[in-house]
């Protein structure tokens, strides 16, 4: 719990920043964002790698790990239905677009803003942002209640690389190489899904 | 996303290399800890920016709360229903 807060607040002062008159134009930079990226995705794999079991799990599981990503996809379009009920005032193709995103909120928001309107692209932005943000720090609710999966589904597309240290850290490595594979399988079906959705 | 891929796999015969040095792993978990506050920053930083979402944030911020909400949800029940009634408990270690 304590982790998460400090990751509240490190956002939350982004936001501040990013909001102030002057922002600094190398804070904008995307590039700053992409290597840490990259950074935080080796040192990643360098903890995989220290873990010497972990896989044979994957050895054995085989097929049935291409549940994982199906279950996700599932569920998230049974989620987009509720909301869908609850926000009278959207149709039903956008909240099913901005659903499909998983998390990944530079394509997602990029296709939709090209083919629907920027609003809904916002909507994707900050959608998938939360969805991202959720998992960062209700990691630990979600295992209490749902189980290891839980935080390899809510974190969608991401669970491969933003949210996957979160994931490793409260279910262990075995889920992070599951985490891996459902994020990548959805990454590569999000500009599929989005589009199919919105055309 | 060849280079994030790339990223992993080229941390994972390194992490093999050095998994008995406590160094390197305690190094490493720091390490990850303080990219993750980074890159939260700088997704704070994108968002605080943005003016499109700042100025009708009342609405698009409940519209996208309610759906990234349901979707976490959603999703988190099937895989629950997942692992109960088709896995059982196979990927957990042993």
């Amino acid at each position: 719990m304590k982790g998460s807060l400090i990751i509240l607040s490190f956002f939350i002062a982004g936001c501040i920043v990013g909001h102030m008159e002057s922002v600094p134009a190398w804070l904008l930079n995307d590039a700053l964002s992409t290597y840490t990226l990259y950074a935080l995705l080796f040192l990643v794999g360098m903890s995989i790698g220290f873990d010497t079991h972990c896989w044979q799990i994957l050895r054995q599981m085989h097929l049935k790990v291409l549940l994982v990503p199906v279950a996700v996809i599932a569920g998230t379009a049974a989620g987009s239905l509720a909301a869908w009920c609850i926000l009278t005032d959207m149709p039903l193709r956008d909240v099913l677009a901005v659903g499909a995103g998983f998390g990944y909120y530079s394509l997602s928001t990029v296709i939709i803003t090209n083919l629907g309107d920027p609003v809904l692209g916002s909507v994707a932005l900050l959608s998938n942002i939360i969805r991202e943000i959720i998992t960062l720090l209700c990691t630990p609710v979600l295992v209490r209640f749902f189980g290891k999966l839980a935080p390899v589904a809510s974190g969608g597309a991401t669970a491969m690389d933003t949210t996957l240290p979160i994931i490793v850290k409260f279910t262990s490595e075995r889920y992070g190489i599951i985490a891996v594979f459902s994020g990548m399988v959805l990454t590569i079906l999000v500009p599929f899904i989005v589009t199919f959705i919105m055309t | 996303m060849l280079i994030t891929v790339l990223c992993i796999l080229i941390g994972i015969p390194l992490g093999f290399l050095f998994r008995n040095n406590t160094r390197v792993v305690n190094t490493v978990n720091r390490l990850t800890m303080w990219s993750i506050y980074v890159l939260l920053f700088m997704l704070g930083v994108t968002t605080g920016s943005n003016e499109t979402i700042v100025t009708q944030l009342g609405t698009i911020g409940v519209q996208a709360a309610c759906i990234s909400g349901l979707c976490v949800l959603g999703s988190a029940c099937a895989v629950f229903l997942l692992d109960k009634l088709f896995l059982k408990g196979k990927f957990d270690e042993r």
